[in-house]
């Protein structure tokens, strides 16, 4: 398992304190038959301890994703978008308190041994992350950790496991992948080291990969190729992706479906088209403000003024009230995520005012 | 250039002079940026790039990595060694001089980089920072820190952080911190090389419009070099596109971004995320990857990865010339132009 400890495996979670709703999740049933989506969250809380106090990082965390599809997961740096990701992977730093429920596949992940939630990193949940070069481990070969990865999980042998690493590489849309597997990390562009991540993450039949700003390092160009080779791994090999980035843009290319996050809170979700064409948050608004639109050369638009709240100072009230253009008295008390329509909700008390007006800059 | 016809190039100095009708601040001529020269393996980073940056104007250089136009903004700050070519400002040309940085300095040329933790030093208050660079310009040391404090009041940092050190600031405040810094020696030509690619999107922006409205106060130029197409659309009022250490494409802005010409700066423009711009199934891909710039392809540097590449592409480079309203170095532009 030494090749692989650069990926982030080894850095195991100990000693998480977990605590389980008395209210389990029920959206199964209430769907009138529907199945369960393969990743579901509900009510998830965090809170790490910090200085000898426990922060809340996570506050009633929400989310869930049948298989085949991409969600969506948008914020600035510290909304929480990685924690989420960390928590779903139990892979949290000592003394984290989590709370609610995490659903994969049907089984509890709050309620397993850190030996089976072990079984389950790797097996049924991939991970890639923003910088691919130095997530692969310099001194062996591309095929040494591939390979690794494929037997972490498998019972094959050594030239059984290097076929699949073959037709691994190429399904993630490597060229000579055989050449490639005797070739070290800095051998290959970071473009090619993602797809070698990707392969790596899907060796072991992963039905949920998790990708953390998987193309911020890349060129555009690359970026587009990445994103669309998740999408054919989604839609195809019918594998739920969990997609965190900053950029609403890239968002509206390659998901189905957005979560907002900010402050640790879901502010919105919904399918994507529909939260893009018609947000109805003040934040995703903001948010959508900050997207390129290269229809329109030299004009300058406004970014977001200020800057999110830190863990353990967050406003009482709705959490982004501080930078808010459109906040008003009733802002002051805690917001509920409450539905808006069909599968879009929104935690902003002015919703239905906001509605009513139109999108900036659109 | 060299292999132009005459009647070739009275067209595109005709294009050019066009471009030219407003004052050219700094003027790029067949620029090559070699690495190693003289080594067993040279890498030529820039092959003969013209390129000229227009008073008051903002030149975008874009491209991938490796397109070489980090490489030509480096070459004008003196931090690149150029093989040939000539880089004029005031007359004056810049690769003949001695002392290359110094020289860049004191004609008003200025550059911020893209990571301001590294660019700040960790032990000074920010104040010291962005004084240091009026050492020998202001010699009253009081003057020199109310000088300081009042830059950092420009570029939106509060005079009470100006003891401060640089991480106990946000990473958009301390982008702030080197922009005023390199605002001290009132320079005229600012170049921005990826400054504000590491912030957040928000964060990004809210220096966008900064930097918008200090180059309206301050009467600057920028030289933007940029991978991001959203910051570029923004400020930009020139674009040029480079491509393995060639210019393939420049004019302006609007027309080269809302109306792009030639294949890769098409491709590249596609491949930018924006909200309207549909779902990934439907935009065309861009096939490989940019090649190595020490062994550049024959014929146009583009022609591999090229969706309209034909025969003429393999076995000749095409010349910079004026394709509708802008320049281009494209064998089948018309035909591009035409369908």
């Amino acid at each position: 398992m030494d090749l692989l400890s650069r990926s982030g495996w080894g850095a195991t979670a100990m000693s998480t304190v977990l605590g389980r709703p008395a209210q389990p999740y029920r959206q199964a049933s209430a769907g009138g038959g529907r199945p369960e989506p393969y990743l579901v969250v509900s009510g998830l809380g965090l809170t790490l301890p910090r200085n000898g106090q426990m922060v809340p990082i996570l506050d009633d965390l929400s989310l869930h994703i049948e298989q085949g599809e991409v969600l969506g997961v948008v914020g600035e740096s510290g909304s929480g978008k990685t924690m989420t990701a960390l928590s779903i992977l139990r892979l949290l730093p000592r003394g984290a308190r989590l709370t609610g429920s995490i659903r994969l596949g049907g089984q509890e992940l709050l309620d397993l041994t850190e030996a089976e939630m072990h079984q389950v990193r790797g097996a049924r949940v991939g991970m890639i992350f923003q910088e691919p070069v130095a997530a692969l481990n310099p001194v062996f070969t591309v095929g040494a950790q591939l390979v690794a990865a494929i037997r972490a999980h498998q019972d094959l042998t050594r030239s059984d496991a290097r076929a699949r690493a073959v037709e691994l590489l190429r399904t993630v849309g490597l060229p000579d992948p055989g050449r490639r597997l005797r070739q070290y990390p800095h051998e290959l562009s970071g473009g090619m080291c993602q797809r070698v991540m990707i392969a790596m993450a899907i060796a072991s039949g992963a039905r949920l990969l998790i990708a953390d700003e998987p193309t911020t390092a890349l060129d555009v160009t690359i970026q587009d190729e990445i994103i669309r080779l998740i999408r054919r791994l989604a839609v195809e090999s019918q594998i739920a992706v969990l997609f965190i980035s900053h950029d609403l843009g890239l968002v509206a290319r390659l998901c189905h479906r957005v979560v907002v996050m900010y402050a640790g809170q879901v502010l919105e979700s919904g399918p994507a088209s529909e939260l893009l064409r018609s947000p109805l948050h003040p934040y995703t608004r903001a948010l959508l403000r900050c997207v390129p639109d290269l229809r329109t050369v030299g004009v300058v638009r406004r970014g977001i003024p200020g800057s999110p709240p830190l863990p353990g100072t967050v406003p009482v009230g709705c959490r982004f009230r501080p930078r808010c253009e459109f906040a008003a008295e009733l802002c002051a008390a805690p917001q509920q995520l409450r539905p808006m329509a069909e599968d879009h909700h929104v935690r902003c008390a002015r919703a239905e005012w906001l509605a009513g007006r139109e999108v900036e800059g659109r | 250039m060299s292999g132009m016809v005459g009647a070739d190039r009275v067209a595109l100095e005709g294009a050019r002079d066009a471009l030219e009708a407003e004052a050219v601040l700094l003027s790029v001529r067949e620029l090559t940026v070699t690495y190693g020269l003289g080594s067993r393996h040279p890498v030529r980073a820039v092959a003969g790039v013209s390129l000229d940056i227009r008073t008051g104007h903002t030149l975008a250089l874009i491209g991938e990595s490796g397109s070489g136009k980090t490489s030509v903004a480096r070459a004008i700050c003196g931090l690149a060694p150029v093989e040939s070519g000539s880089i004029v400002i005031d007359g004056v040309d810049l690769v003949s001089e001695p002392d290359r940085p110094a020289a860049a300095g004191e004609h008003g040329i200025q550059i911020v980089f893209q990571d301001p933790t590294s660019s700040l030093d960790p032990r000074w208050p920010i104040w010291r920072s962005v004084a240091e660079p009026l050492l020998r310009r202001v010699s009253d040391p009081h003057e020199r820190h109310e000088r300081a404090l009042t830059l950092l009041e420009q570029v939106g940092i509060d005079r009470s952080l100006g003891e401060r050190h640089p991480h106990q600031l946000s990473g958009g405040q301390r982008q702030r911190v080197t922009i005023a810094r390199a605002l001290a020696p009132r320079p005229r030509l600012v170049i921005l090389d990826e400054a504000v690619s590491a912030l957040d999107v928000s964060v990004r922006n809210e220096i966008l419009v900064l930097l918008d409205q200090l180059k309206r106060q301050e009467g600057l130029t920028y030289l933007l070099i940029s991978h991001d197409m959203g910051t570029v659309a923004q400020l930009a009022t020139d674009v040029a596109v480079m491509y393995l250490g060639r210019l393939v494409e420049s004019g302006e802005a609007t027309k080269v971004i809302c109306d792009p010409v030639h294949p890769y700066t098409r491709a590249l423009l596609a491949a930018v995320p924006t909200v309207s711009g549909g779902t990934v199934e439907l935009s065309l891909g861009l096939q490989g990857e940019i090649g190595d710039v020490a062994h550049p392809p024959t014929g146009c540097r583009f022609h591999p990865r090229c969706p309209l590449a034909v025969e003429r592409c393999v076995g000749q480079e095409p010349d910079l010339r004026p394709v509708r309203d802008r320049l281009t170095a494209c064998h089948r532009a018309e035909e591009v132009v035409g369908g």
